[in-house]
């Protein structure tokens, strides 16, 4: 059997979740298996209700599968204890949601600082220089000390992610980053986002509706129906995983354009193109 | 400035109402404790403003308006303790006045000596007045009691159960409770009293050094057949009588305590709504693994600046209302253990609404980010 190049940093095995109870019951992932790789920008996309958050969610540490196991960085996270699971998130997750969800009250060092400070234990000076060089990084120097009114939507999503990348995070989740903003301001956000894996070597898992980001991605895991379509590799080439088991377990690979269906067929191999 | 400040000062329109409530806890206990302080230590007034160190009176007696008659041979008993170096008779007690124009009135006669040097002689009553109140049936009452006597002043005469006074002066700012104060002297207050020439109210003492009053008071009391106080302690005996006789106290904590649950319900409540307002920040914070104890500081931390914040605002305000109070003619006593105490109570309130405010972090559920 061949080794694989690449060992994965985030390994989720037949996972199952369903939700409500009797006739109520509906099953948000039916078996699905998924590998994640250091270094990476992996896409997840799917039509509403195809379990994509759910996904994310079980990935990263948030929602208790029903059946299935997630190894992070080679731990069993839902084999650790809450307090345990509590550490393993603020010592290696970082997560970006759709809402920007940013204290009113606090400017954009503060929005940063404060991770610093209550997740890192920094002190007051350590963190808020470290909050400055992220905003500096991310563009927002001259955004610093304004509150997150005073901000447009994609400056406010940039603050989310410097507070995300405050922990320098190994798993970033983002989900659904870029769906209250244009494409520009998107685009960017998409840009910070790959950065984060390329330069920091994090494992970026997004959820994303906009097809207009799968050639940003090293890899596109499509669901629907709360099962695994395919997983795509836009380039082709790099950081493509050539180990038969994880081809066997985790997925078939879909080509845009191939067999699958319901797979922007056509369209998605222009963007395809763009960045081959 | 921390975080907590922070927010409120950002989100003051919201923490409004809870710094309120706050503020209006601390100043219903301080105002309201305050005034019944101020009402009942007119009740002992007659103890506050003169300068005997003891007072010896009958036995289990309740309050210095409610003494009985004692025999006057008890005045040599007392005399009698080498640390004391003067005492003196006294006489207090309620009689009735009968208003020129008909009708009756009770009041409060005190009769005593009126010399310089006089132990029961209240400091209002100057020279003057005490030497003109050495003619028999001549009296002072206080400006502030004409008309609840039906005098107009100085001149006037009335009847003191059965017995014709004249008014000879007149003090300012001795209010009184039950009955208009009467001052006189020794021998035209016993008619006015009724009580045989031989029986006293009270013996008054000073002792040669005021430190050896407790030890004075302490064997009187071990001979028996009296009951003797320091100055101080029949003072606050006779506060608290009327305190609890009169269930005031009770209705003054009743309204005391109201007043705190509507605050703690309200800042609670504040602090409730505050926090729920930043449940997705909040769960933001929870899902990058940061411990909920650190939200919760920030929730009590808010809570302890509600509080400062309320406390401090209502400081100022207590003494802006005493202040009108005291001109319209009602003392508010505000002694510094009762403005530590009533600011002690609300802060402990206001810290115990941000542990019920604590509640809301519960729902904190990371999961509730994800669509």
């Amino acid at each position: 059997m061949a080794m694989s190049p690449l060992k994965s940093s985030l390994e989720g095995r037949d996972l199952r979740r369903s939700f409500g109870q009797g006739s109520m019951r509906s099953t948000a992932l039916a078996g699905v298996s998924i590998d994640l790789y250091p270094g990476q920008f992996s896409l997840m996309m799917g039509p509403s209700g195809s379990g994509k958050s759910t996904l994310l969610a079980i990935l990263s540490g948030l929602l208790r599968p029903d059946n299935g196991t997630v190894h992070s960085l080679g731990q069993d996270i839902w084999g650790m204890s809450e307090r345990q699971a509590e550490g393993f998130r603020l010592r290696h997750v970082g997560f970006i949601f759709q809402g920007y969800n940013l204290f009113g009250a606090f400017n954009a060092v503060q929005q940063l600082e404060l991770v610093g400070r209550w997740g890192m234990n920094m002190g007051y000076w350590e963190a808020r220089k470290k909050a400055r060089h992220i905003l500096d990084m991310l563009g927002l120097g001259k955004k610093k000390h304004l509150r997150p009114a005073e901000m447009s939507g994609g400056e406010k999503q940039r603050v989310a992610i410097g507070r995300a990348l405050m922990k320098e995070p190994e798993l970033l989740f983002a989900d659904e980053p870029t769906s209250a903003l244009d494409w520009g301001t998107g685009e960017q956000v998409i840009e910070l986002l790959r950065g984060a894996a390329r330069e920091r070597g994090a494992t970026v898992l997004c959820v994303a509706h906009d097809s207009r980001i799968i050639p940003f991605a090293d890899q596109v895991i499509h669901l629907e129906d709360g099962q695994l379509k395919g997983v795509v590799y836009p380039d082709g080439k790099s950081g493509r995983p050539d180990r038969e088991d994880d081809r066997s377990h985790s997925s078939k690979s879909v080509l845009p354009g191939g067999e699958d269906e319901g797979w922007n067929k056509g369209k998605l191999g222009g963007r395809l193109n763009r960045t081959a | 400035m921390s975080y907590s400040l922070t927010t409120l000062w950002f989100d003051r329109s919201r923490y409004l109402p809870g710094v309120l409530a706050v503020g209006f806890s601390a100043l219903l206990i301080s105002l309201q404790f305050g005034l019944l302080l101020g009402l009942f230590s007119i009740s002992s007034l007659p103890i506050d403003h003169t300068d005997a160190d003891i007072w010896v009176g009958a036995p289990e007696v309740l309050a210095v308006d409610l003494g009985r008659p004692i025999r006057e041979n008890f005045l040599a008993k007392v005399a009698a303790n080498p640390e004391i170096e003067r005492c003196e008779v006294y006489l207090q007690g309620f009689s009735y006045w009968s208003k020129p124009d008909g009708g009756n009135e009770l009041c409060m006669v005190i009769g005593c000596r009126l010399d310089k040097d006089s132990l029961g002689r209240i400091r209002e009553l100057t020279p003057e007045m005490a030497s003109r109140l050495s003619e028999p049936g001549a009296i002072v009452c206080d400006e502030s009691d004409l008309d609840r006597l039906g005098i107009k002043g100085v001149g006037d005469t009335a009847e003191v159960a059965g017995h014709r006074v004249r008014v000879v002066g007149l003090t300012k700012g001795i209010r009184s409770l039950a009955g208009p104060y009467v001052f006189c002297s020794v021998n035209t207050a016993k008619p006015l009293l009724r009580i045989f020439p031989e029986q006293i109210t009270y013996v008054l003492a000073r002792c040669k050094d005021p430190k050896d009053a407790p030890m004075v008071v302490q064997r009187l009391r071990d001979q028996g057949g009296v009951s003797a106080f320091t100055a101080s302690e029949f003072s606050i005996r006779s506060r608290m009588h009327w305190l609890t006789k009169t269930k005031a106290g009770i209705a003054l904590g009743y309204a005391a305590l109201l007043g705190l649950m509507v605050g703690a319900v309200v800042t609670s409540q504040t602090l409730y709504a505050a926090t729920a307002a930043s449940m997705k920040e909040f769960a933001v914070l929870r899902a990058m693994g940061i411990p909920r104890w650190r939200m919760a500081t920030l929730v009590m931390s808010q809570a302890f600046w509600v509080g400062i914040i309320g406390v401090g605002l209502s400081i100022p305000a207590v003494h802006g209302l005493a202040a009108l109070a005291a001109a319209a003619g009602s003392e508010v006593i505000l002694p510094m253990w009762l403005q530590v105490g009533a600011c002690t109570v609300t802060m402990v309130m206001a810290v115990g609404s941000g542990v019920v405010a604590l509640r809301s972090l519960r729902q904190v559920e990371p999961a509730m980010l994800l669509r």
